[in-house]
């Protein structure tokens, strides 16, 4: 049973360091992912559009929609 | 003051973290600028810098230190670059209705909490950006999606090109005049309350109310052109905020007042940074609670309960303050799941000196900041080149 712990204790250690390890090499992946046209690609699937504004007298303020979706 | 232990690394170690931290950032900063001489020659000339400050923090273990030089470089860049491209792009800063009924407004982070409930109850964007322009609102949150998982709340210290700005204004007086020993320590949940605040407001007024009325940092960026009476209210407060809570306060207090007890952004990073696995430990076997990190933390994020229970708040926002102050090296950078050992109990050597998490974490955030920066320093660099030449600070 404490051989079994240890074994898993160890193991949560790796799995936290290679995690670590893992996250430095995210970096160049986010940011060559702006010039790759990926953000688009993901992007154009979420249901978002953007606000209809008046702009009359500087306040920022977006048409209230219909009803909700 | 008690005399401080710090821990860098060794030579080696320092050497070798620096040089794949280089070859890492001159891919990133100087390789998207091969078709630009001149933003190649700028990006080098940061690029030089960086390493500089790299090899400098890995070697002292001062993470504060040189975070902050960084940091605050960074900020300036910021504003002295954002600025020029408003007047070369729409020839004027302040914000007409014409440009809000085009879309034309870049969008900053800070915006984010605010349109979350809108965009998922209405679909729709209550902030006048466009979805995809260059700081349009997908680049802005894939960058902070990024931002979040790779530093979590540490993008406070890290990443915010607003936050160098308290920071560079805390660190101008050699002394503290506003002493905080009295300083009443509930004041850094006011942040949560604001953000609880403004997200049901914005959700409930479809209107982004944090940009409209209290963002001190319109001050620096641009702001809605004063055409009546409610915007100038709006002007005076945001003018006022600026100059108290991120010029005079900082400077007084020598703490990062708009970043510990103002920013509602900030406050939400503390809740979605917990996705990231670093964190800031206290070794209770070490620890003396003589109280140093309380009186230093530049975010209010230690306090006398916290520290005796060996615990920081979940407002820390990663800065390494605490850690060069500490007389007995008992706070520490830590991966969550693994016990916290400390810099001398390790088994010394190469390899144990290189995957300590404070080296992991340090140079992650380094690499994120320096590309993140890169761009608008290299183009400052080159509007000086352009105003000692042209005598106009602006291309165009």
């Amino acid at each position: 049973m404490a051989e079994t712990q240890t074994f898993l204790r160890a193991l949560r250690e790796r799995l936290m360091y290679l995690i670590a390890v893992l996250l430095i090499l995210l970096i160049p992946l986010i940011f060559f992912s702006f010039g790759s046209g990926l953000i688009e690609k993901v992007a154009k699937k979420i249901p978002l559009r953007e606000g209809n504004f008046s702009g009359a007298g500087g306040v920022l303020k977006v048409e209230r929609p219909a009803a909700p979706r | 003051m008690p005399r401080t232990l710090i821990c860098g690394h060794s030579r080696s170690a320092s050497i070798f973290l620096t040089t794949v931290l280089f070859f890492m950032m001159a891919f990133l900063l100087v390789g998207g600028n091969r078709n630009n001489a001149g933003m190649m020659q700028a990006s080098l000339v940061y690029l030089v810098f960086m390493t500089v400050l790299a090899y400098l923090l890995f070697r002292s273990g001062r993470v504060h230190r040189y975070r902050s030089i960084f940091f605050s470089v960074y900020a300036i860049a910021f504003v002295l670059n954002f600025i020029p491209i408003l007047l070369e792009t729409r020839g004027h800063i302040a914000l007409t209705g014409r440009d809000i009924a085009n879309l034309d407004t870049p969008l900053c982070h800070l915006t984010i909490p605010m349109l979350i409930l809108p965009g998922l109850v209405y679909g729709v964007l209550i902030f006048p950006t466009k979805l995809f322009a260059n700081m349009g609102f997908y680049p802005m949150l894939f960058l902070w999606l990024g931002a979040t998982v790779v530093l979590g709340k540490g993008w406070c210290s890290w990443g915010c090109f607003y936050g160098g700005l308290d920071e560079f204004f805390s660190k101008l007086l050699p002394k503290r005049i506003v002493s905080s020993r009295k300083f009443n320590y509930s004041l850094r949940w006011f942040p949560f309350a604001l953000l609880l605040v403004i997200v049901v407001w914005s959700f409930l007024a479809l209107d982004p109310v944090y940009c409209g009325w209290l963002c001190p940092f319109k001050a620096v960026t641009e702001f809605v052109q004063p055409t009546n009476w409610l915007i100038w209210v709006q002007t005076g407060i945001f003018v006022v905020l600026f100059l108290g809570l991120v010029v005079v306060l900082p400077l007084l207090m020598k703490r990062r007042t708009q970043c510990g007890l103002f920013c509602p952004f900030g406050a939400f990073q503390s809740f979605v940074g917990l996705a990231n696995p670093y964190r800031v430990r206290i070794d209770k076997e070490k620890c003396n609670q003589c109280g140093a990190c309380v009186d230093q933390c530049p975010t209010f994020a230690i306090t006398r309960e916290t520290l005796a229970k060996n615990k920081v708040s979940i407002t820390c926002a990663r800065c390494g303050r605490c850690m060069e102050i500490c007389p007995r090296d008992a706070i520490q950078f830590s991966l969550l799941g693994v016990p916290l050992r400390g810099h001398d109990a390790r088994k010394p050597g190469f390899l144990s000196e290189v995957f300590r998490p404070d080296s992991l974490f340090t140079f992650g955030a380094l690499l994120f900041g320096a590309v993140i920066s890169g761009g608008m320093a290299a183009q400052v660099l080159l509007r000086f080149v352009h105003l000692a030449r042209t005598g106009s600070f602006l291309f165009r």
